[in-house]
């Protein structure tokens, strides 16, 4: 937890969002300032950006975000499009502000997951015609419990892994096939070495 | 001697030579008779055979159904730390002569690394045939005995089951813990009908070849369990793997588990 304790007279804080689409990242904070943390330098969209409400539990829980971008520019677009924007991972974090010099104090993340699918709505109305993009994230929490099944044991789980081995290929098979131990299999029949 | 004398020698050797003759004139039908009671024995031998017909078991032996139960729905089991484990049966065959089974069971998944980059190992600690401890002979392969719970060994089925097994795919046979290491054969240069390409990736099985023989009540597969012991033991070091795996586990990326 960052120690606020010295900025008594006051201290602002500003949300950060980032989507890491390949190829076409999307940064954006509700500031009005653009700024630069770590390596990112985030677009300053103000109330263009709007998100949806955060919860703070003191157990982890999952749920889901909308994040709704308005006055987009083209590249945002193409991002939009791009066909890797599913599942893409995203950070929604809090900064807080210095007051007095404009300065990010500390960050704390706030929620992370992936985005599970996008919305694009067109307004005509001139000349208040605008164009927005939201987008719907599921939370990281979300998928220890969309955990993958793991490997069956049937070809088609083997060769999705690994596509070259047939190790599994005769479960299907053998699966209730009989077996007359003891005797010359004059009639080999499935799953037998016929 | 004396004339008198050699008359008698004389007249007893007559008496010897016709003796000779007679004992050879009736031991000749004796024989025969000997050859006719054998003769009838003989046949007698066989009437009896096919009565009761002991000799005809063999021939006629119906063998044993057996049913696979595999199932193509089933996950393949994860081990961490130390588990016992049946396993899932994945293949079976039987040879055209009707004499020998192949079984693979597929224990688990081979795991990944733990947080340092340390990769895990998959060990097998021991094999229960039939809730008996399985001592192997010197190929590391072929069962020697089994020991129950209470230290009394049973050989049994010496030399009639072979159990090979594998750690992280068909190219690295293992042996037991404590036990001879077997020879460097992959899985399919062992299963008959198995090529190169049933590699058994990222697996921990065991191939099981049965010889058939119900003079010792060898005449199918009881159950077997292999006691796997995994490296990954401390909580974080699975958790993680848990979490990163994109097999088995939950798939997060790396980058997204803070292990500071």
């Amino acid at each position: 937890m960052t120690d606020l304790s010295g900025y008594r007279n006051g201290v602002g804080t500003e949300l950060f969002f980032k989507a890491e689409i390949p190829g076409h990242p999307l940064l954006f904070s509700d500031g009005d300032i653009v700024r630069t943390i770590g390596s990112d330098t985030y677009t300053n969209r103000g109330s263009l950006l709007s998100i949806g409400q955060t919860e703070s539990n003191i157990s982890v829980q999952p749920y889901d975000l909308t994040v709704t971008i308005d006055g987009i520019d083209a590249a945002n677009v193409a991002a939009a499009t791009s066909q890797d924007v599913k599942y893409s991972p995203v950070t929604l974090f809090r900064a807080w502000i210095n007051p007095n010099t404009d300065a990010v104090i500390a960050t704390e993340t706030r929620y992370k997951g992936f985005i599970s699918s996008i919305t694009f709505e067109e307004s005509w109305n001139a000349p208040e015609s605008g164009f927005s993009i939201s987008l719907r994230c599921i939370s990281a929490v979300n998928s220890l419990t969309n955990h993958v099944s793991g490997r069956r044991t049937n070809n088609s789980d083997m060769t999705r892994f690994f596509s070259t081995d047939t190790s599994f290929k005769r479960v299907a098979k053998i699966t209730n096939s009989n077996f007359q131990f003891g005797v010359p299999n004059t009639a080999p029949a499935a799953g037998t070495n016929s | 001697m004396t004339e008198e004398e050699l008359a008698l020698q004389a007249e007893y050797n007559m008496g010897l030579k016709e003796t000779i003759i007679l004992e050879t004139h009736l031991a000749g039908v004796r024989g025969v008779a000997q050859i006719k009671n054998n003769q009838t024995n003989v046949v007698s031998t066989g009437v009896s055979q096919n009565t009761v017909a002991p000799s005809t078991v063999s021939k006629t032996d119906q063998g044993i159904r057996i049913q696979a139960t595999a199932d193509t729905n089933t996950s393949v089991p994860v081990v961490y730390g130390e588990a016992f484990t049946q396993g899932k049966l994945t293949d079976v065959e039987m040879t055209t002569d009707g004499t020998t089974m192949w079984y693979c069971l597929t224990l688990s998944e081979f795991t990944g690394s733990a947080i340092d980059g340390t990769p895990s190992t998959i060990d097998f600690e021991n094999i229960y045939w039939n809730n008996g401890r399985v001592t192997f002979a010197s190929d590391g392969f072929t069962i020697e005995k089994t020991t129950d719970s209470n230290g009394t060994d049973d050989r049994t089925i010496e030399g009639l089951v072979e159990i090979h097994c594998y750690s992280n795919g068909s190219s690295n046979p293992v042996g037991i813990t404590g036990q001879a290491a077997p020879a460097n054969t992959p899985a399919y240069s062992r299963m008959p009908s198995w090529t190169s390409t049933d590699a058994m990736s990222e697996l921990v099985f065991i191939l099981v070849k049965v010889l058939y023989n119900p003079a010792r009540n060898l005449k199918g597969l009881p159950p077997i369990t292999a006691q796997l012991k995994n490296s990954l033991t401390l909580p974080g070091d699975v958790l993680y793997d848990y979490l990163t795996n994109t097999r088995y586990g939950a798939g997060i990326p790396a980058g997204e588990v803070n292990v500071s």
